[in-house]
This record gives structure tokens, C-alpha cells and sequence, in this order.
């Protein structure tokens, strides 16, 4: 077994103002490995975020467990989850807080190389340079600070920071949801690449089924925090089983032109 | 696609650079002002804690301020009380803001957790309104009765007086850096919890107090100068501009105004030249 991330009847609480409980995500089940790209899609508010902070180990589940090829993240050491982040990154959404706007953009990618592959500077720099020239970034940006830099290229700088770790699962959090269109493709279009040459796992969570389903093998919708359809995405897309994915998948013919 | 177009780039945070150099006017006051501190007590042409000549005599040839109703020399004692109430203003200044960003950070970062730790911090934040709520004089006073007058327990007193506004400040910069996603970028990128405070919490969430620092100066040489007035800051004849004023008060009221006004136009001159250091520093002005 090796790289695989498994949810198990997970639930996560929150407790809102004057105690009441709401479950963010309830009873959800998901495998993410190496071998697919998932989407997971769903409105804003659906626990899409909630998923990804727990499969990250940043958030722990309330009930039911996620585990890293069979190790709870919640109950990790210290270097079992460096050998997970080492493995699975997280590439959020692009906004001007995704990187500390005291630091410099290189200070930021040297992070991962010095934490999880114990590289030295030099040999730190040599490979966020590698990964920045394959993201067609030019490597002196990096010397730049955050909001020195357009939102187009500080997603790919934060693309980059995930990628240059060379991870066998990369998790995508509304990666491409704040830029404008014509950035969003080239943006989709180098990740998806990258996991084809890598061998590498996506997972790209998002509110636009559009984007989804252009990216993933795979399809995951979530509503009020529950799993309610899922399967290979032309079967999602054409096969459509649960209410709430038919409103999805109306919205996107209206606005894709895919024939009913 | 129907998802959102063009974000404009949002920039909300303030961008504070800090201009360079420190050949401006606005340090001149200040830089005055130490060198007083520093050299005042040995340029002084009068014992400054002596009776040298008669009492209440007008400012003019050998006593540039006049002496105060015991006989002692008003300018030697207006210049060599700068480095006592300087001394407490900077030591409470840098005590508070340093003590507050801690108390800050902590009470921040463990305020929403359960168990012992996040109700211990919940219990301090409490305790830090409670406290800013009391006016600082009235803690002031009852510290010092305490403790007695001295430069180490005034600075201490102080301390306690200011600590808590330093604290609040930060504390709320810290619960807005915590929700930030750069955060949770960094433990992705493998930084452990302490390394992330000292390295991203901290200078992000600092500068509030840092920026409000020479405000607590301000207070600080106002309060040791009101604590003075009110007869328990340091006693005379330790030279201090409230005690001082204190003395000239009752002279004042009968036409022998110069020994009460020379040390306050010192303690307003101080006040002043502290806040041009803060602009300078911070550029808000
Ligand atoms: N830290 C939190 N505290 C309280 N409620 C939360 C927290 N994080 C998420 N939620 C709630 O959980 C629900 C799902 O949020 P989220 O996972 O961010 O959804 P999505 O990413 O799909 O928009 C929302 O109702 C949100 O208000
Ligand atoms: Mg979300």
C-alpha cells in the first residue's frame, strides 16, 4: 500500500455561537490514491473545504477516521506526518494570504524543500527553480514578495510550492476559482499534465462543475455535507442520479453547450 | 465557464514600509532628549538636589528658572529629571510592549481551545479588559502603596498599567493571522506549530503594539509625572517634573509661576518629541 488516503464514515462538527451543533461534513467515505484525478464539486457552504483540511491532516474528524496508508493522521508523529506531507500537498486558493506578505516567494518555496526533503539552500534553490521554469515562471520573481506579483502567478508560485516536492497526491482547494478565465485553463492545463507525467494523484476540489470536470477521471458531489453522487465523470455528467447534480449539470450545458 | 471572472488583485493589508534614515527633524526632539538624559546631571550648574541660594527667586542671571520655594535651582532640576522620567518611560515602554506581545500570542493562539489551557486564556483575556477598564492612575496608586516609591517599583507599577492594552492589541492581530492561509500553508510545507508562531505569527501579528509603543511612552512619562504630582511617585528631592510641579503649584497660584512651568513645558516638549519618533517610525501621521 503506498499513498492512499482513506476517509471512513467521517464526520466533522462544528459547534456554532450559543452551542448548536452542524455537521460541516457527515458520513463520508472517499479513497484518494496515486492512480486518479477526483473532483470533488459542490456549492459553497457543502463541506468541500472542510474534507480538504482533514485530508491534510489540518483538521481532524469528530467521528470516523482519515487515515494515511492505514495510520490515522490524527494520531501521526512528528516524522510519520512529514513522510505524509512529503507525499500528499496542498495547493489552496489564490488569495493574497496563501503566502506571508513579509517573506519573499523563494523564502516560501525553500520551506517544503528544507522540512521534507532536507535539501541545503543551494540544492533547495536548484529544484524550486527547476519547478518554476516547468510552471513557466521566471525564477527571479521568486525574489519578489506575495502582492509583487499578479494573482495569476502567485497561484502558480503556490502550485509550485506544492509541486516541488514531487508529491504522489497533489490537493487542489479552489485552485483556479479566483482567477480569470483565460488563466484558469493554462492553470488547469499544467496540472493536469504534471500528474500525467508524474504519475501523480489530484485531487481537485471545486464550486464550478466546469473546471471539475475538465480536470478529474473521476467525479465526488457533495451537498449539506454529505457525499450524494459519485462515479466516473461521463457517468456523473450524462447518467445524472441525485437532484442537486442535475441542477449542476443543467447550469453547466447552459453555459458549455453539451448536448442533453 | 460560469464561474467568476476576473478578482481584482485584493491587497487589503495595510502596506507600512518603514522609510530609511534617520536624518529627519522629527528625531531631532528626541535626540535632544537623550542626550539630556545622558549628560544632564554632569552639565547642570547647580546640585540638583540641594537648596543652593534663597527661595523663590525670579529666573534671571545665576538661576536660569528661578529656585523653588525650598531654594533649589529649578533649570538644574528640570534637565536632571529627564533621565529619571525618561528612564521609567522607556523601561515600562519596552517591559509592556514586549510582556504584551507574549501575554498576546498566547492568549491569542490557545483563546478557542478546550481543555485546562484554552480556559486559562479565555480567564486571562477576561482579566486583561478587566484591568483596562480600571483607569491606570487608581492601579498606579495602589501598586505603589504597595511597593513604595521607587524607579524600579514605578516602572514595574507602570508596567502593569499599560501591559494589558499592548496585550489586547496583539491578541486581536493574532486571532486575524490565525485564519490566514499562509498558515496553514506552512504546516503543509512541514513547519511545526512553534516554528510557525516565531516565524509567521509573530512579526505578522506584532505590530500593533510595536506601532502604539510610542504611545505608551506618552503615558508612561505622564503617569510617573502624575503619580509624582499626587505625591507618591518618586519624592523630592529626587528631581522629577510631577513632583516638581507639585512643589511650584501653590507658588504658582501667587504670581511665582516659573518653577511650576518649567518642568511641565519639559514634560509636554518630552510627550512631543516621544510621538514624533512614533510617526517617524510608523508614518500614520
Ligand atoms: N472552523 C469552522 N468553525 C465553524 N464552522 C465552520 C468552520 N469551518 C467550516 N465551517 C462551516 O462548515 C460548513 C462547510 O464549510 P466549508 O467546508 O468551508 O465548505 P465549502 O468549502 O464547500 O464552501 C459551512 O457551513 C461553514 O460555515
Ligand atoms: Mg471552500
Amino acid at each position: 500500500m503506498s499513498a492512499t488516503i482513506q476517509f471512513t464514515d467521517v464526520r466533522r462538527v462544528f459547534r456554532g455561537r450559543g452551542g448548536a451543533e452542524h455537521a460541516a461534513v457527515d458520513g463520508v467515505d472517499l479513497l484518494v490514491d496515486s492512480s486518479t484525478r477526483l473532483g470533488i464539486v459542490g456549492e459553497s457552504g457543502s463541506g468541500k473545504s472542510t474534507v480538504v483540511r482533514m485530508m491534510l491532516g489540518l483538521d481532524h474528524p469528530t467521528a470516523g477516521s482519515v487515515e494515511f496508508d492505514g495510520v490515522p493522521l490524527a494520531s501521526m508523529s512528528a516524522p510519520a506526518l512529514r513522510a505524509f506531507r512529503r507525499q500528499v500537498q496542498l495547493v489552496a486558493q489564490d488569495t493574497s494570504s496563501s503566502f506571508d506578505p513579509r517573506r519573499t516567494l523563494r523564502d516560501a518555496l525553500r520551506k517544503p524543500c528544507h522540512n521534507l526533503l532536507e535539501l541545503d539552500t543551494a540544492a533547495a534553490d536548484a529544484a524550486i527553480d527547476r519547478t518554476l521554469e516547468a510552471l513557466s515562471l521566471d525564477p527571479a520573481l521568486a525574489a519578489r514578495k506575495p502582492h509583487q506579483v499578479s494573482g495569476g502567478q502567485r497561484q502558480r508560485f503556490s502550485i509550485a510550492r506544492a509541486l516541488v516536492v514531487e508529491p504522489t497526491v497533489i490537493v487542489c482547494d479552489e485552485a483556479v476559482s479566483a482567477l480569470d478565465v483565460s488563466v484558469q485553463g493554462s492553470v488547469l492545463n499544467l496540472l493536469k499534465e504534471h500528474c500525467e507525467n508524474h504519475d501523480a494523484g489530484l485531487v481537485f476540489v471545486s464550486h464550478g462543475l466546469p473546471a471539475t470536470a475538465f480536470i478529474s477521471e473521476e467525479l465526488v458531489v457533495m451537498y449539506q455535507g454529505r457525499v450524494v453522487e459519485r462515479g466516473p465523470v461521463g457517468r456523473v455528467l450524462f447518467e445524472t442520479e441525485h437532484p442537486y447534480t442535475q441542477t449542476l449539470v443543467d447550469a453547466y450545458r447552459v453555459t458549455e453547450g453539451v448536448p442533453s | 465557464m460560469a464561474l467568476a471572472l476576473d478578482t481584482p488583485d485584493r491587497d487589503t493589508r495595510r502596506r507600512r514600509t518603514r522609510r530609511p534614515g534617520i536624518a529627519s527633524v522629527t528625531l531631532v526632539p528626541a535626540a535632544i532628549l537623550v542626550l539630556l538624559a545622558v549628560l544632564g546631571p554632569v552639565l547642570v550648574p547647580f546640585s540638583p538636589i540641594d537648596v543652593v541660594d534663597r527661595p523663590d527667586l525670579p529666573p534671571g542671571g545665576a538661576h536660569w528658572f528661578g529656585t523653588d520655594s525650598a531654594g533649589m535651582d529649578v533649570f538644574s532640576r528640570t534637565i536632571a529629571a529627564t533621565r529619571n522620567n525618561l528612564l521609567i518611560g522607556l523601561i515600562t515602554t519596552v517591559l509592556a510592549t514586549s510582556l504584551g506581545i507574549l501575554i498576546g500570542l498566547v492568549v491569542g493562539m490557545n483563546e478557542s481551545r478546550r481543555g485546562p489551557v484554552g480556559t486559562l486564556a479565555r480567564g486571562v483575556s477576561r482579566a486583561l479588559d478587566l484591568v483596562q477598564a480600571v483607569p491606570a492612575i487608581i492601579i498606579g496608586l495602589v501598586l505603589i502603596a504597595f511597593f513604595g516609591a521607587s524607579i524600579p517599583s514605578l516602572t514595574v507599577a507602570l508596567t502593569v498599567c499599560l501591559l494589558p492594552n499592548q496585550a489586547r492589541l496583539v491578541r486581536a492581530e493574532v486571532l486575524r493571522v490565525r485564519g490566514e492561509a499562509y498558515l496553514d500553508a506552512a504546516r503543509v510545507s512541514g513547519d511545526s506549530e512553534l516554528v510557525l508562531i516565531a516565524k509567521h505569527v509573530l512579526p505578522n501579528s506584532s505590530w500593533p503594539a510595536l506601532e502604539n509603543a510610542s504611545l505608551v511612552f506618552g503615558s508612561a512619562i505622564v503617569l510617573t509625572a502624575g503619580l509624582g504630582f499626587l505625591g507618591v511617585g518618586l519624592h523630592p528631592p529626587t528631581p522629577e517634573w510631577g513632583s516638581m510641579i507639585a512643589i511650584g503649584a501653590p507658588g504658582a497660584a501667587s504670581g511665582r509661576w516659573w518653577s511650576a512651568l518649567f518642568p511641565a513645558v519639559a514634560l509636554a516638549l518630552t510627550v512631543f518629541a516621544v510621538s514624533g519618533v512614533g510617526r517617524r517610525l510608523f508614518g500614520d501621521d
